[in-house]
Formats: structure tokens, C-alpha cells, sequence
């Protein structure tokens, strides 16, 4: 077979954004060569430049973006120094970290169009097309829907359709899947295996989430501080977990088997930090055929606990997520934080009582310099000068940014950009802590630190809301549970933990007699009626009281 | 962030063809400029009403540019009224002010003429999608790539606004707690945040090749923008009430 990419002595520097920053160099030395049909994870730590290669091999980097290149890279027969971005794409497909940066048409039918427009694709043909690989990716409802209107997990879906129905003889995937759901993840990979078998497509992919990796892929580059260090088949998965680990990869379970997790019955919450009262969102000119972002959610929030927000992509999470610090206000019924209406209640009053970092980093990062980031919250909240020194410092060491404290954090790889917003809402150490999808983008070493951390801070009574679709993150750590599907609140209540893990990685089992649906006790059947909201009860010391009764 | 004056919808004003729209949007703004005809400028300001309503344009949408509009027009009527000293029906006079019924009548239709070409404007911007705009001005031979250009510099506006927005809310999620100082720190962080968000959007169309080269095969376009048997029709009426508009500025009506 041909190599479709031929990389030899790659290197790059970023320029820096703002004057006075430092040039980062992000890639030293990379030789690799990729061949016709061959599925390549990229894995790596954050920051190891796993990004830059990437925009290397596309032509993003140098030709949109400023820095300094050296080396050699061929792609599908281009060379990419003495080719445009827009002619490379004719045979590789790209899809960058953030999806929600990539859409920019009115309608997702028309997003999914772009490509095939600017080859003078006719409109028949292209209608085909667009129908076919939204019926492939089961994105059929989203057609007519407003790209700015999706969720991420959804957004995802559609940069990657977008560019799939270009028929790419490579694709690109850079964290291009962070936010998609076990079902959709699973149904990617399946249409990736199609569309090689079929066409001879070779697939590039750079995720945190390994899994899908060692089950597809036909070989592995392990990329650290800049270089690739190991160029190898997904065995490494097995064959070296220890040199993994350590360099802070996230190596797959040997059972890929999602944890089924289950809810006890509700009961009575005796000191509720949040309450959702019949609470229904519906974005604006949202039409009328499409479903609330959330519809007639009655749930109360006790204080002190370790709560997760699951359910599929779209199906509200990051909107009840965003209620809570009032970046969002309901369209019906009330948000009470500690008894206050959020409607009632500036944004600014919000942030003395509720942290949210956002899924999306870019629309949070608001500063010129790391430091200056996770210094802005705390300087607001009137912290003497010392202890912001002393709360920055903790969040860099926390979160190894002592490279990057004067750089621009806009300039930073995902993961990086997702380290620097938890830190910066993490140093005002609010009361009540909502988290959306924390631990995209981040990898295993910055994971367990920053779960540890959690972990901490809910023991001294902070109340964490964690919205995620990592069952087995959502198993080892949270006491409680919310289900959310289409809008509407499913299941909500303390996780039941029935057995011990047997498997030893620290995740402790969770009782499998009910995936989807709360077992309500005979009592509890008796007292349930409509009109009573959801409760999620517990506090930090009986929490950890389970916890450690399971030996995690 | 990336906010459009465009409105989602399916009504006649969203289907009629982009450059029958264009042609009245115009048409609209140049002669509500040359004739301050007061009955002719209401009657405009009115069908435009009519005609999103029944195009079934949200009242929400516009509810909110007269939000906008109302002060600002007012504002300049007040200020035109103070400033004209001019009529002979002289009906309050005192203060260093005077108004007569000449000076009423011109601010009237100062305020009108304000109102109809922002909402002649609109007609077009409420009711046209990005991809219309482009296709629509592909068909009248400007070029893709200026025609994008197009597009993208009359959402600025409210792109800009709805960032400068998004920055705010982040800097009081963050703990600001003045309003008015968040405005005044956070056009820089704005300023950055478009900057950015061009610069994502002008990678995102090349690498899905906006810039390639197609040789001799032309663009195409997936939003498909054809003149229907109903667009002809307000095609000629369009021109027929342009014609007699024309007519009885002539005549001096």
C-alpha cells in the first residue's frame, strides 16, 4: 500500500498573540507515515501537540495561522507548504476541536451543502448527498434547525457530516468527538468502518477517549511534549499501560461495557441548595414543531451533594446546567438558588453562589494571559491581592500551567483551554459548583487531579453538579444522579450502589437491575404523584460513607 | 455570538426571490428619500407592517427593533423640532423655541422617513438567509466570494452586539457585578472575541474549500434561488407601483 501521508522532521512554533507573549513551540522533530486505508489514533497527553499536528497536515497551520514551520509534510499526494487549505481539502476532510466554531450557514442542511457547493456540485446530486449521509449519521431531524441552536454533541455531529459527505480519501478528527454520546460514538465508528471498507478512506483521530481507538484503529502514534514517541498498533493498549499512565493517557477498559447506573426511590430533601419548579426553556424563534430545550422540570437539589446530569445528546443537560447561574432564565416556572428566584438576581449576585464552567471554553475565556484568567474571578470577589495570588497559584500547580502563564489562553489546544476555565471558576471556590462536561478534553493525569480536587471540595461542602456522559466517572464519584431525555427530567435520586467493582480500576459497580428507569420501593410508588418534584438527597459525609464502604 | 438580523421562517416574504426582495427594499429607501410626501411615507411604513405580518415575521422580532428604533427616531424628531424655526403657522413659541405647523409637519415626516428606510432595510435583512443573500447576488453577477463578504459584513452588527452581550455575562458569571463597567472593559475582550470567531469561521469555509479551484466548473449553490410565477408577479408590481410613485412625484402630487 501507498503512504497517504508522509511527514519527515516536522516542526512548529506558534507566534505569540499579544505582544510581549512567548513564542510556544509545539512540535519538535516529527517524522510518521500514514497508509492508503489505515486508521491512526493520535494519543498524548494535553498539550503534547497532538493539535498542531493536525493543523499541519491540512494546511491550517502556516497558511492561517502565524508561527514558524520546518520540515516536510505530503498529504494524498499534496505538499502541503505549496498548497492552499482550500485545494487540500478536496481529498482530506478536517474536523477541528471546536465544533461549534465550524458552522456558520443558517441551516444545518445547508452546513452539510457548504463542501459540495464549492465543488460545483449539481443540485440533485448534491440533495442525494446531503440526504444520505444525514440518514447515515441520524441526523434527519436536525435538517431545518438553526446550527446555533444545537448542542455540542449535536454540533459534532454535524462538522463531521459536514465534511464526510465530501468523501475524503483522508479525515481529520481532532477531538471531534468529546462530546458524543456512547450511542453516536458507537454509530460514528460503525460509519467510519463502512465508508474505509468501502472507499479505501484513511482516518486520522485525536481523542482523550481511547476506546474507540483500540477497538478500530491499525495503529497508534503516542505523541509527548512535541514528539511522537511511539509509533505502534492499538496492543499498546495492553502490551504498555504503564508508559501510558504515567505520560497521562487514559488506556480503555478491557470491558468497553458502558455502566448501567440506577436511581433509588425519591424521598423527602431536607435542605435543598437548588430547586427547579415546573421549569420549561425554550430558546428564541425557536419554531414551533421543535421541542423545548427543557419542558416542566420539578426537581429539588440537597445540598452538599455529588450530583451527575446524564442523558443523550440534546437532551437538555447543558441548558439546566446554565439555569443555574442564571446565564439562562427559564421561559416557564422557577430556578430557586438557596431560596432566591435566579430572575430575581443579577448574574454578577449569582457568581458569589454558583460556579458553571461552560462546555465550550472559547466563550468563556475573557482575559489576555492564563494567570490573569484564574486571577479575574477572585480579584471580583474582593479577595485580598495574596490570597488571588495564593488561589492562582494552586489552580496553575493543579493544573501543570506553569508553561503557559503568560500565554494567550485563546492561543491554547482544547484540553488546555478547558484546564485554564476550571481553573479560573475553581478559584473563586463557590458554594455550588456546576460542571459541564469537565473532563472533555482533558487528559488522564489532569482527570484524576481535577476529580480529586472535586472530590475534596464536596467533602468540605460544596455541592457539585456535574453534567457528563461518562457512566463510569458518574459511578466512582457522584452519590446522586438526574437523567435527562428530549427535555424532560427521567430519573432522579441517589445512585444505588449495589456490588463492589471486581475489576480493581477503582470504579465501584453500580446495582444493573434498572439501566433506564428509577425502582421505586412499594412506599415510595405509594407516595409518588405527578405534582411532587424529583428529589436528589444525600450530604457530603454520607456520601463518602458509601464511597468508602465500596472501596474506591 | 454569531447572531443575524435574519429570522427563521417559511413565509411569502422568505420565499420570494432575493432580488425581487432587493428591488423593493431599494426601491423603498430611494423614493421614501426623494419624496417627503407624508400619506405616501405612513402608507409605506404601514405596508411594510402588513407585509411581515402576514409573512408571519415574529412579533417579537419586530417588537424589538422598535425597541431600538422608537427612542432614537423620537430622539431625532425632538431635536429637529427644537432646531426649526421655520412656518408661518407659528403654535407655541417661547424659550428660544418655535413650532409651527410647517416645523410638526416636517418632523413627521423626518420620523417617518427614518422609520421607512430602516424598515425597508429590514424588509430584506429580517427575511433573508445568509445563503439567499449570497445565491441571490450570485444571480445578479456578483462574485462568490464578494457576495460571502457581503453576508458576513451585515451581521456584524448584531454579531458584535450579541458578543459584547456574551462578554458581559461572562464577566459578571465571573463576579462583576457593575453593569455599566463591564460595557466599558468589555469591548476590548469583544473585540477580540470577533476577531476570533472571523478568524474560526474563515478556516472553517476553507477547509471545506471556499478558495478551490474549481477550473472551469462553476459554484453551485444549494439554496436554490429561481423566479417562480408568484415572483414575476410582484416583479411587475413592484415596478407598477415604482412607475406611478415616479409619476406623481413628477406631478407634484
Amino acid at each position: 500500500m501507498n503512504d497517504v501521508i508522509t511527514v519527515m522532521k516536522l516542526g512548529w512554533q506558534y507566534a505569540p498573540l499579544v505582544p510581549g507573549a512567548k513564542a510556544v513551540t509545539t512540535l519538535r522533530n516529527v517524522s510518521c507515515y500514514v497508509q492508503d486505508g489505515d486508521f491512526v489514533g493520535i494519543i498524548g497527553p494535553t498539550g503534547a501537540g497532538k493539535t498542531t499536528l493536525t493543523r499541519l497536515l491540512t494546511g491550517v497551520a502556516p497558511h492561517a495561522m502565524a508561527g514558524k514551520i520546518t520540515g516536510f509534510v505530503r498529504i494524498a499526494g499534496m505538499n502541503m507548504k505549496t498548497t492552499s487549505i482550500s485545494n487540500i481539502s478536496r481529498r482530506v476532510g478536517y474536523v477541528c476541536q471546536n465544533p461549534q466554531s465550524q458552522l456558520f450557514c443558517t441551516t444545518v442542511e445547508q452546513e452539510i451543502a457548504y463542501a459540495l457547493e464549492n465543488r460545483g456540485m449539481p443540485l440533485e446530486q448534491m440533495r442525494a448527498r446531503v440526504a444520505s449521509i444525514m440518514d447515515m449519521l441520524h441526523i434527519d431531524a436536525l435538517r431545518d434547525r438553526d446550527p446555533r441552536t444545537l448542542s455540542r454533541g449535536e454540533a459534532e455531529l454535524v462538522a463531521i457530516a459536514a465534511v464526510l459527505v465530501t468523501d475524503p480519501e483522508v479525515l481529520i478528527l481532532d477531538e471531534a468527538t468529546s462530546a458524543l454520546d456512547s450511542h453516536n460514538k458507537r454509530l460514528l465508528f460503525a460509519v467510519l468502518d463502512a465508508m474505509r471498507r468501502e472507499r479505501s478512506m484513511s482516518v486520522v483521530m485525536v481523542d482523550q477517549d481511547t476506546s474507540g481507538m483500540a477497538q478500530w484503529a491499525t495503529s497508534i502514534f503516542l505523541m509527548v511534549g512535541g514528539e511522537i514517541i511511539r509509533r505502534t498498533t492499538p496492543q499498546i493498549f495492553t502490551r504498555e499501560r504503564a508508559l501510558l499512565e504515567s505520560v497521562g493517557v487514559t488506556v480503555p477498559e478491557e470491558s468497553s461495557k458502558e455502566i448501567p447506573l440506577s436511581v433509588a426511590g425519591q424521598s423527602a430533601v431536607q435542605d435543598a441548595v437548588v430547586q427547579f419548579d415546573h421549569v420549561s426553556v425554550a430558546y428564541p424563534y425557536t419554531p414551533s414543531e421543535q421541542a423545548p430545550a427543557l419542558q416542566d422540570v420539578s426537581l429539588q437539589l440537597e445540598r452538599g451533594a455529588f450530583i451527575g446530569v446524564t442523558g443523550a445528546n440534546g437532551s437538555g443537560k447543558s441548558t439546566l446546567a446554565s439555569l443555574l447561574n442564571g446565564m439562562i432564565r427559564p421561559t416557564e416556572g422557577r430556578v430557586l438558588v438557596n431560596g432566591t428566584d435566579i430572575a430575581k438576581q443579577s448574574i454578577g449576585r449569582m457568581a458569589h453562589t454558583v460556579g458553571v464552567v461552560e462546555q465550550n471554553p472559547d466563550t468563556q475565556l475573557i482575559c489576555d494571559t492564563v494567570r490573569e484568567e484564574i486571577a479575574y474571578g477572585p480579584r471580583k470577589l474582593k479577595l485580598s491581592d495574596a490570597d488571588v495570588r495564593a488561589r492562582v497559584e494552586e489552580m496553575i500547580s493543579l493544573f501543570d500551567l506553569y508553561a503557559l502563564e503568560d500565554v494567550d489562553p485563546k492561543s491554547l489546544s482544547y484540553g488546555e483551554k478547558r484546564a485554564v476555565t476550571l481553573a479560573s471558576v475553581l478559584a473563586m471556590r463557590p458554594p455550588v459548583l456546576v460542571l459541564d462536561e469537565p473532563m472533555s478534553g482533558l487528559d488522564q493525569r489532569l482527570s484524576s487531579r481535577l476529580m480529586g480536587l472535586l472530590e475534596r471540595i464536596n467533602r468540605d461542602g460544596t455541592t457539585v453538579i456535574m453534567v457528563s456522559n461518562d457512566t463510569r466517572t458518574l459511578a466512582g464519584y457522584c452519590t446522586h444522579l438526574v437523567r435527562l431525555d428530549n427535555g424532560q427530567l427521567v430519573d432522579a435520586g441517589p445512585i444505588v450502589r449495589a456490588t463492589t467493582d471486581q475489576s480493581g480500576t477503582g470504579s465501584p459497580a453500580v446495582n444493573a437491575a434498572n439501566d433506564n428507569t428509577t425502582s421505586p420501593t412499594n412506599e415510595d410508588k405509594n407516595e409518588h404523584t405527578p405534582a411532587q418534584p424529583r428529589t436528589v438527597r444525600g450530604t457530603a459525609k454520607q456520601k463518602h460513607e458509601g464511597t468508602e464502604k465500596h472501596g474506591r | 455570538m454569531d447572531a443575524e438580523f435574519y429570522v427563521h421562517g417559511n413565509g411569502w416574504l422568505h420565499r420570494l426571490d432575493p432580488r425581487v426582495k432587493l428591488l423593493m427594499a431599494l426601491a423603498a429607501i430611494v423614493l421614501c428619500c426623494v419624496w417627503g410626501n407624508i400619506i405616501f411615507l405612513a402608507a409605506v411604513l404601514v405596508a411594510i407592517h402588513v407585509a411581515l405580518l402576514v409573512d408571519a415575521t415574529p412579533m417579537r422580532a419586530i417588537g424589538r427593533v422598535w425597541k431600538y428604533l422608537l427612542p432614537f427616531d423620537l430622539l431625532v424628531a425632538i431635536i429637529w423640532l427644537l432646531a426649526d424655526h421655520s412656518g408661518q403657522d407659528v403654535l407655541w413659541q417661547g424659550a428660544g423655541i418655535r413650532i409651527s405647523a410647517q416645523s410638526l409637519m416636517t418632523v413627521a415626516v423626518v420620523f417617518l422617513r427614518i422609520a421607512d428606510v430602516v424598515w425597508a432595510a429590514l424588509l430584506m435583512l429580517l427575511t433573508t438567509s445568509q445563503a439567499k443573500w449570497i445565491n441571490g447576488l450570485a444571480r445578479l453577477g456578483v462574485p462568490f466570494h464578494a457576495a460571502t463578504k457581503w453576508a458576513r459584513i451585515i451581521r456584524w452588527v448584531p454579531a458584535f452586539s450579541a458578543a459584547n452581550v456574551l462578554t458581559l455575562r461572562e464577566k459578571q458569571a465571573r463576579g462583576l457585578s457593575s453593569r455599566f463597567g463591564a460595557y466599558i472593559h468589555g469591548w476590548h475582550a469583544t473585540r477580540k472575541r470577533m476577531q476570533w470567531r472571523d478568524e474560526q469561521v474563515d478556516i472553517a469555509m476553507r477547509i471545506r474549500g471556499s478558495h478551490m479551484n474549481r477550473g472551469t466548473t462553476p459554484r453551485t449553490y444549494y439554496a436554490n434561488v429561481h423566479m417562480r410565477m408568484i415572483d414575476w408577479v410582484d416583479l411587475v408590481l413592484t415596478i407598477v407601483v415604482i412607475a406611478a410613485v415616479i409619476v406623481m412625484i413628477v406631478f407634484g402630487w
